[in-house]
């Protein structure tokens, strides 16, 4: 009996030392719950390894030119003592497989800059907006608006062929030029979902009793703001981000595609789809299959684990 | 209602009015105009003579309201005035109907013919791919809710999923190289067979006028339409399957929202047959969200698909913008974009009052 109550008093005091489960962590035990969601997770973190790793598991270099070998097609064995060309080579005999893990690294971090810097100017315009309210809201989102109604690939497509004109610009920035320019765009183009989506969490986060309770306390508009609008419409945002940098991969794929993005000899999947395109039509299948099953595999990947969050993050959801 | 529509249709054109400088400015900020060609080309050709040439078409007056300081002929400054600005003289023109002439694809030609040559190319493309688009996507979107979490459903969602991951420009050049590279099924692009009289929109338009219009074509309309069909075929089923993907999900879950409701329990409990209950009670209902989507498709419509037009070179209004992009041909470029803003921004209104029309609940003051 006394060891029985011993027990129970160990017991009880071990689960109070126990950490308290935070909102996250409930989200990640609703998140691992979802198969797709983790199919996503595990083959974007691949994806993004192979990438990452791409000067060690590439077999060849991006730029390695053999012109005696051009076109050919899956499985062909390299020259002599080379490892061989599972995925082919392209026009210039390049190992396509190589190429496509060093492609990966700039269509990922691209879209990672752009994601990252169209949540940040939106999270700030959509958190102004909605904290300061009247004259500003109005013209903020007056602005939203408009930037919503302007047809965006045909913009994103003269912006960035504008851009590239400016001689001072190509002096300044150099080679990457072509990346600058596209990172540039595409955020110009990307922030206002995400102003939308805080402004209407902000409003509505406005008027709860917390906000006035710090309000009352002396807490200042923008500790309100940084403190507990913008973290409290965090899952919302987190959501948002996700899905929006599937659809960046896609957006700098396309433009990159037209011949409008990322120029070569920096490779991406949007361009080599470009090159693939402009090759002998019986050479297609092999020079398109693959980076566009990439850019596929990737942005389904994400889709998922957005849908995943979507689902994790909301607290109206029991585990 | 009046009053709401009045007062959206106001703000709609000042809201247009921004969006048509902004484009405007966006397209000026690049150095070069039309000429710039004509100096590459011809080594005689003076910096002077550009100028001149541009002073022509107004080029170097300022492109919003501001000051100018014209030059003379000979290059001598006159004194500084004010000036509309050239954004202005571009806005009046075009309320007039005078969208300018092509400076560089079909040089001399109006905007505005351009635009109409490829009018019907583009809204064949695109009409018929959301027609396929809703023929399989709402019978799928209607199934996957009402048995929510099947096998069906799953499938469906993924399908959906898979669609909106595979990015036209991929499954276009896929479906190339296997339906019409290997298989040789379909044609590679354009539309129509070489040597093949007339296309199907010479045809249609035949048809349409009675004779009136291309009467070469008498008799060869069924085939010129059939050949078309089959050069669409392809760029339709890529957009068709892009578009079914958001039209599955949206219909899964305007269908799923209706189901939840009472009139539905009503509905069983009156005793109708279930698929009387599903069909005349829950789907009819579901359509109701649809219009707003169906609104928005209209700007697609007439604007047509950059980049499946350009994988099948399909002489749509898409492939025609990027040709002009491409080709510095700006007034080409400006014509098409304020049609597609003007269009977007009136889908939405359309898409309010519609929305209001046929559910009567909702209310605008």
């Amino acid at each position: 009996m006394a060891t029985a109550v011993a027990e129970l008093i160990k017991g009880a005091k071990a689960k109070t030392v126990d950490k308290p489960i935070s909102q996250w962590d409930l989200a990640w035990a609703r998140l691992r719950r979802h198969k797709l969601a983790m199919f996503g997770l595990v083959s974007l973190a691949l994806i993004s390894l192979a990438c990452i790793l791409a000067p060690v598991v590439a077999p060849y270099d991006y730029e390695e030119i053999n012109l005696n070998s051009s076109y050919l097609p899956f499985f062909s064995p390299g020259d002599a003592g080379r490892p061989m060309h599972i995925l082919g080579t392209d026009k210039l005999g390049r190992d396509i497989f190589s190429r496509l893990l060093y492609a990966g690294r700039i269509s990922l971090s691209v879209a990672l800059v752009v994601t990252i810097l169209s949540l940040l100017s939106g999270t700030l315009i959509g958190a102004i907006s909605g904290a300061a309210g009247g004259v500003v809201d109005t013209v903020l989102m007056r602005f939203t608006d408009l930037m919503l109604t302007l047809p965006q690939l045909p913009l994103l497509l003269i912006l960035s062929s504008s851009l590239r004109q400016f001689v001072q610009l190509q002096e300044f920035i150099g080679s990457n030029l072509s990346v600058v320019i596209i990172i540039f765009v595409l955020v110009v183009f990307g922030w206002m979902g995400d102003a939308r989506l805080v402004r209407g969490s902000v409003l509505s986060l406005r008027s709860q009793d917390f906000i006035e309770a710090t309000l009352a306390l002396g807490a200042s508009k923008m500790r309100i703001v940084f403190r507990h609008l913008i973290p409290n419409s965090l899952a919302p945002i987190i959501v948002a981000g996700t899905l929006a940098f599937g659809s960046v991969i896609i957006a700098e794929s396309a433009l990159s595609f037209l011949g409008f993005g990322v120029m070569p000899p920096v490779p991406t999947w949007g361009n080599m789809l470009n090159e693939a395109r402009n090759s002998p039509l019986e050479y297609l299948f092999v020079q398109a299959l693959s980076p566009g099953f990439m850019i596929f595999v990737t942005v389904l990947s994400i889709n998922f684990i957005g849908d995943g969050l979507r689902d994790a993050l909301d607290p109206r959801l029991a585990i | 209602m009046t009053n709401f529509i009045i007062r959206r249709t106001v703000q709609n054109v000042v809201m247009l009015f921004f969006i048509s400088m902004l484009i405007y400015v966006v397209l000026n900020l690049a150095p070069g105009g039309p000429f710039d060609t004509l100096a590459l080309s011809n080594p005689r050709i003076t910096k002077s003579m550009i100028d001149r040439l541009n002073r022509l078409l107004d080029l170097d007056k300022p492109i919003l309201p501001g000051k100018y300081c014209p030059v003379d002929n000979a290059g001598q400054p006159l004194p500084c005035r004010f000036d509309q600005g050239r954004y202005i003289r571009w806005l009046q023109r075009v309320i007039a109907g005078d969208w300018g002439e092509s400076w560089t694809m079909q040089k001399g030609i109006p905007v505005t013919r351009m635009i109409g040559q490829r009018l019907g190319y583009t809204f064949l493309l695109m009409g018929l791919s959301l027609v396929v688009a809703l023929l399989f996507a709402i019978p799928i979107g209607v199934l996957s809710a009402v048995k929510q979490y099947s096998i069906t459903d799953y499938v469906a969602t993924t399908l959906a999923f898979f669609g909106q991951s595979m990015p036209t420009f991929w499954t276009g050049l896929m479906l190339m190289a296997i339906f019409a590279v290997q298989f040789k099924l379909f044609p590679t692009g354009g539309v129509r067979t070489t040597g093949m009289e007339g296309d199907i929109i010479e045809a249609l338009t035949r048809i349409f006028s009675f004779g009136k219009k291309y009467p070469e074509l008498a008799g060869r309309e069924f085939a010129a339409i059939l050949d078309g069909l089959w050069h669409v075929s392809l760029p339709v089923i890529v957009l068709a399957f892009f578009n079914m993907a958001t039209w599955t999900r949206f219909t899964r879950a305007s269908m799923l929202e209706v189901l939840r409701q009472d009139y539905m329990r009503t509905a069983r409990a009156k005793g109708l047959v279930e698929r009387v209950v599903i069909l005349k009670h829950g789907f009819r209902n579901s359509l109701i969200p649809l219009i707003t989507l169906l609104c928005l498709a209209i700007p697609g419509l007439f604007g047509g698909a950059i980049i499946t037009e350009s994988i099948f070179s399909w002489p749509g209004m898409g492939r025609m913008y990027i040709d002009a992009v491409a080709n510095v041909d700006w007034p080409v470029v400006q014509g098409l974009l304020v049609i597609t803003a003007t269009l977007t921004v009136f889908a939405n209104l359309l898409a309010d009052i519609l929305y209001a029309v046929v559910d009567p609940r909702i209310q605008y003051n």
